[in-house]
């Protein structure tokens, strides 16, 4: 069992090759999700904070 | 289509509905797609496990091509029919392309190594897809090049397509050149050269790889139209308090 684990993760010699440009490309597609659905959600905070913002100017304006 | 999604808050409303169900099959195509590529699938009588590396590499620069080609089509829509959202799907589409584009060009070149003794050679398909690369960052470049977003728009629109000749370039490079890259093995006149023990990994691979840049092309646009929501508020709230 041992052996075959082993003989997989070796990749018939070529593991120095075959794991890095797995790992590159799970890498690459991963972040490039991640990092878009946090930009999203840091520019539905901003929008948040401007809605928040102008109502708020809006009030004051009545008020006065 | 475009007239269709241009409305963000209609765009928003169908996107939103099919993410889950989007993402979910990426996730499954991709799942099934490593399984079958790392174990199932059999090592090349040739090139041994190397041939692994196959299943990253030449998806990667299908979306490569393909994201390309969405933004010289959505670019030529901007500049003919002057639809704003064209332009933005166009923006939003580039880093997913440009990084499909790197994936590309990395693993290609840890797969030269053991099979030619070289990292890079300077052979007519890996310098037309570096010169890809390049045409992805002058794109994003001038997008942002000008303080008048609709001037960056039409700008990177042209070179959009003027870089387009680059696409039939990348595609026959190795039939119109002597290359040391090999020739197509599945777009061929004669049919696939490859067996569907292999063709099977890398279909799911490059149906999984289609999903994500889906995801991420809908997540990028909504970026987008928020930005431009936000840059309007600023500039009428600019308005109304001066």
């Amino acid at each position: 069992m041992i052996e075959v684990v082993v003989e997989f993760i070796i990749m018939g010699g070529h593991a120095y090759y075959i794991w890095p440009a797995y790992i590159i490309a799970t890498v690459g597609i991963l972040g490039l999700w991640f990092f878009s659905i946090r930009e999203l959600k840091y520019q539905k905070q901003i929008l948040a904070n401007l809605k928040e913002d102008i109502s708020q100017k809006t009030q004051q304006r009545k008020c006065n | 289509m475009f007239n269709f999604l241009a409305n963000p808050a209609r765009f928003n409303q169908v996107t939103d509905r099919l993410m889950p169900a989007t993402a979910g099959l990426a996730g499954l195509f991709l799942s099934i797609g490593i399984i079958s590529a790392l174990i199932i699938s059999p090592p090349d009588y040739q090139q041994g496990d190397t041939v692994r590396i196959m299943y990253v590499h030449v998806p990667s620069a299908w979306m490569a091509l393909f994201i390309y080609s969405f933004i010289a089509i959505t670019s030529a829509i901007g500049l003919i029919w002057r639809h704003p959202f064209a332009h933005l799907s166009a923006q939003a589409a580039a880093p997913i392309g440009i990084t499909f584009t790197i994936l590309c060009l990395t693993t290609g070149s840890l797969w030269g190594k053991p099979m030619w003794g070289a990292w890079w050679v300077w052979d007519a398909r890996l310098t037309s897809v570096l010169f890809l690369f390049f045409l992805y960052l002058g794109f994003m470049a001038l997008n942002k090049a000008f303080d008048d977003p609709s001037r960056g728009e039409k700008s990177a629109a042209i070179l959009a397509l003027v870089g387009f000749i680059n696409v039939p370039v990348i595609k026959f490079s190795v039939d119109w050149w002597n290359t040391l890259h090999q020739p197509a093995s599945l777009l061929r006149a004669d049919g696939p050269a490859i067996h569907s023990s292999m063709l099977t990994p890398l279909f799911l691979m490059a149906l999984g790889f289609i999903f994500v840049a889906v995801c991420v092309l809908v997540t990028r646009i909504k970026v987008l139209l928020l930005k431009r929501r936000i840059r309007l508020m600023r500039i009428n709230g600019g308005k109304l308090r001066s």
